[in-house]
């Protein structure tokens, strides 16, 4: 069957055969499963809380890295024992473009390995907790969360729901606010909190006002206000069974993913109502073991319960995360630096691409020396992309004089190199002046300057666009332009 | 009805009569390869695997060898085929190249080379060839002249990469093949548009017909320098090129597989269907003027260039020149041959080379010898061969 299907491949697309997409795709496909059904497999209910969204254990990582080189190399063995553009065959208009496509198909598939073991964690958490289901306990530990109190900070009579965090005097427990040493002392907030504490009601569970579990997506979550109308409404009514009844849920729910507990609903129900004022009476610890003896008999590992949903919150919502995309785009930023590597050692000779891979430590080293000698920014961005234009202008004019063949090889290859650093040192040079520019207006105002140097302002609030965008500019550029600089370079004559 | 292939299938038919079944097999396979004719290749092929069969077995019966000649023979002459008119296809003008390093410098030189025909490239080493033959290739910059291809595929045309793909250059040492014999054919047949079904037929009859049958499941390291050299001559046949240089094909070949090379390319060229321009570098003088419709002498980067005599034309009163090689000193080869019109001797690696005036006859010559009962062991008449070039 594998033998047909090669006979087929290299008597009808020689590009697929020799590229050897079909086999490296199918081996690639097997692993990425295997990726997957580890990262299923490695996901239950009571080690969410043990899960990082955006790392994985290094053995992981070192065994995936180690499953990309085997299948590199392996794939490296069988594609390049042909070479038909070195060896003049005929090509169509596209093969060179095609070919270089290929290369990135297949680097991205064996790069990324990872990507399907977090995909399988990802699946598998939603499917012990999907966004609905996720959405409710959420909001159901958020309220139950207001009667079991870990922090006393989070009842002070100061808060406000709705007050931005800026404007918010926030009571820190750790804090003296009566220490007569402390320096600020007179500060305007310290008074505010000095007084308040004072008060019989400084700490009332009538002054909840959090969401505990403050996820990304806001909008499906219940808003601090909500709760804190729930609390006060259950309250003020004594609805002590329901309290009771919500913190049983989020004990439920602990459970469900094996977070530490020991809370006792119907004690924790009755604490909001041991005085009129609603005192916080008692605290909950967040750790199984307290020196003092003294210490609450209640427990809730609460940071385990919020990594818990973190993790499946982020899982239900990866494509809108920031670092979902940033980590792809660095995969194929990596996927674009092989991919160039390897183009080169298909189009130029052997000579050529070990000059040019020394060289190019060689200029890594003396533009590091540079850097460090004369710990200007500036003037290493400069010099870098005049180092650019430099070995541009060069290898083209070689190029098209038909002159210098190994010396236009080597420049060609550097200014592939570069290339897909140009635009970024470009937009860090712009973002570096502009941090760097004048204020105008004497007092440092964002928007004013934002609005005096309007360049500089875009380039860094869209880097993300420009990293994105210059990626897809070096793609296009290496696949359609340089491929036919590569063309012309070897049909130069060698002297 | 005379056909086209009548005269080829008279020969072909002509050496299995005689016997001469190896010969007969090649030609066969040529004119085979002249139809560019799928159901012609599979039936030929058919053929090559029972004739394999045939003479792999010790007294091997080919009795049945005739009959299958003929009935091949008839498939063949049913074909049309496309002949291709003659034509040059690479003309160059005063070329010359001096390197930078060294004091070596290929002297201006005009050359045309024509489809059908092959052209010798002799000379000793460091004095040339091997930069003439580069120079053709486009792999070096002539420092003066042009030169202009003129291929008849038009895609060759269009870009120097198109023209480079229509010709084909096989250095000295050939490159390391990696992956399968067979597939590096099969890609390169791909490449030059044989796809499917025609593709596994065409690298077939390439292969068989350079004599490759059994070395097709072989790797490139199993397989010896001069099959080596073989499959590389298959490789670039499957391309069907117009222009074939080659660099010292023969360095590494025993002399019956340089001779059977060297007659294969000279069929290779002639080919009605497919023919093609061939011109190689060779220190084998003799063989290769006997394939060569021209040759050039290389000495110290300058040329000469050696003429076959054309017909009709005036013959031009030549001095006679023979290598000789006798255990008769200088002193008596005088006094036999001053009569002959003996002008010059010269001694040159155990060989004695002649020079007589213009108008004398070999015929005299060899009377005189056999008069004088000279011991002779080698003689040879080099007057028309660039063999007169190497003085001592």
């Amino acid at each position: 069957m594998l033998k047909k299907l090669n006979q087929y491949l290299l008597t009808h697309y020689p590009l697929l055969w020799n590229t050897r997409i079909v086999q490296v795709l199918l081996v690639n496909a097997i692993i990425h499963l295997l990726f997957f059904f580890g990262g299923w497999v490695s996901v239950d209910a009571h080690n969410l809380q043990e899960k990082d969204y955006y790392f994985y254990r290094g053995s992981l990582t070192a065994f995936s890295v180690l499953c990309s080189i085997v299948v590199l190399i392996g794939w490296l063995i069988f594609y390049l024992r042909n070479n038909a553009f070195k060896s003049f065959y005929q090509l169509g208009k596209w093969h060179l473009t095609k070919e270089f496509a290929l290369i990135l198909l297949i680097v991205f598939s064996s790069i990324t390995f990872l990507e399907s073991y977090g995909y399988g964690e990802r699946t598998k958490a939603r499917r012990i907790t999907n966004y609905t289901q996720l959405v409710q306990e959420v909001n159901t530990v958020n309220l139950a969360k207001a009667f079991i109190p870990t922090d006393k900070s989070d009842y002070f009579i100061l808060n406000h729901c709705g007050n931005g965090f800026d404007e918010k005097v926030a009571y820190v427990r750790a804090v003296d606010y009566e220490d007569t040493l402390n320096n600020d002392r007179n500060d305007t907030n310290f008074i505010k909190i000095r007084n308040a504490m004072r008060r019989t009601d400084a700490f009332s569970y009538l002054h909840y006002c959090q969401t505990w579990a403050n996820l990304d997506d806001t909008l499906s979550y219940r808003r601090n206000n909500q709760i804190t109308h729930t609390v006060k409404d259950w309250i003020v009514n004594k609805r002590k069974d329901s309290i009771t009844a919500s913190i049983k849920q989020a004990i439920a729910i602990c459970k469900k993913y094996g977070i530490g507990t020991e809370l006792d609903a119907a004690a924790l129900a009755a604490l909001p109502f041991v005085d009129s004022n609603h005192t916080i009476s008692r605290l909950v610890r967040i750790n199984d073991y307290d020196g003092d003896l003294n210490a609450s008999p209640y427990y809730l590992d609460e940071y385990a319960l919020n990594r818990t949903f973190d993790y499946l919150d982020r899982c239900s919502t990866h494509s809108k995360t920031v670092g979902h995309w940033a980590r792809l785009l660095l995969e194929l930023y990596f996927m674009l630096g092989i991919g160039i590597l390897l183009l080169c050692y298909r189009r130029f000779s052997k000579k050529v691409f070990l000059i040019s891979i020394i060289g190019a430590g060689v200029w890594c080293i003396v533009l590091g020396m540079v850097a460090a000698g004369t710990r200007s920014e500036t003037g290493l961005g400069i010099l870098y992309l005049f180092l650019f234009g430099l070995f541009t202008a060069i290898a083209l004019a070689a190029l098209y004089a038909k002159r210098s063949k190994v010396l236009a090889g080597v420049l060609l290859n550097w200014h592939i190199y570069m290339i897909p650093t140009v635009f970024v040192a470009i937009a860090f040079l712009i973002v570096y002046n502009y941090n760097h520019a004048p204020h105008l207006y004497g007092v440092y105002d964002s928007a004013r300057h934002c609005m005096d140097y309007p360049i500089g302002c875009w380039v860094e609030n869209n880097f993300e666009i420009i990293a994105w965008g210059n990626l897809v500019f070096s793609l296009l550029y290496t696949g359609f332009i340089f491929n036919r600089f590569a063309k012309k370079w070897h049909i130069m004559p060698d002297e | 009805m005379e056909t086209i292939y009548n005269p080829r299938l008279a020969e072909v038919k002509a050496y299995f009569d005689n016997g001469d079944t190896h010969l007969g097999y090649r030609r066969l396979l040529d004119a085979a390869i002249e139809t560019q004719n799928e159901s012609v290749f599979a039936d030929t092929l058919a053929f090559c695997d029972w004739y394999d069969g045939a003479t792999a077995q010790q007294n091997g019966n080919l009795d049945a060898l005739p009959a299958k000649v003929t009935d091949l023979l008839q498939v063949i002459d049913h074909v049309p085929y496309n002949e291709h008119t003659p034509g040059i296809l690479l003309s160059a003008r005063g070329i010359s190249k001096k390197y930078h390093k060294g004091n070596f410098s290929l002297q201006p030189l005009d050359i045309s080379l024509q489809s059908g025909e092959i052209t010798g490239l002799v000379g000793e080493n460091g004095n040339g060839k091997t930069t003439l033959l580069r120079l053709l290739y486009g792999e070096l910059k002539p420092d003066a002249g042009h030169i202009h291809y003129q291929l008849s595929n038009r895609s060759a045309q269009k870009s120097f990469y198109d023209t480079k793909s229509q010709l084909a250059f096989i250095p000295q040492r050939p490159p390391t093949w990696h992956a399968a014999l067979m597939d590096n054919l099969q890609l390169a047949a791909t490449h030059f548009g044989q796809q499917g079904r025609a593709n596994f037929l065409w690298t077939e009859m390439i292969v068989a017909r350079m004599g490759l049958r059994p070395f097709r499941s072989y790797t490139w390291s199993r397989i010896s320098s001069g099959y080596k050299m073989r499959f590389e001559l298959a490789r670039t046949l499957v391309k069907k090129p117009e222009i074939l240089l080659l660099d010292e094909p023969l360095a590494n070949l025993d002399v019956l597989a340089q001779q059977i090379i060297l007659e294969d390319l000279r069929f290779i060229a002639q080919s009605k269907s497919m023919p093609m321009a061939v011109i190689l570098s060779s220190q084998q003088l003799y063989e290769v003027e006997k394939v060569s419709t021209q040759v050039i002498f290389l000495q110290k980067g300058w040329a000469k260039m050696q003429q076959p005599a054309q017909q009709g034309s005036t013959p031009v009163e030549t001095p006679l020149i023979m290598e000789l090689e006798t255990t008769a000193t200088r002193e008596q080869l005088r006094e036999l041959f001053g009569a002959s019109g003996l002008q010059r001797i010269s001694f040159n690696g155990g060989i004695y080379i002649l020079y007589f005036a213009g108008g004398s006859s070999l015929g005299d010559i060899l009377q005189t010898i056999g008069r004088a009962g000279l011991p002779v062991k080698y003689l040879r008449d080099i007057s028309a061969s660039s063999r007169r070039f190497f003085d001592a």
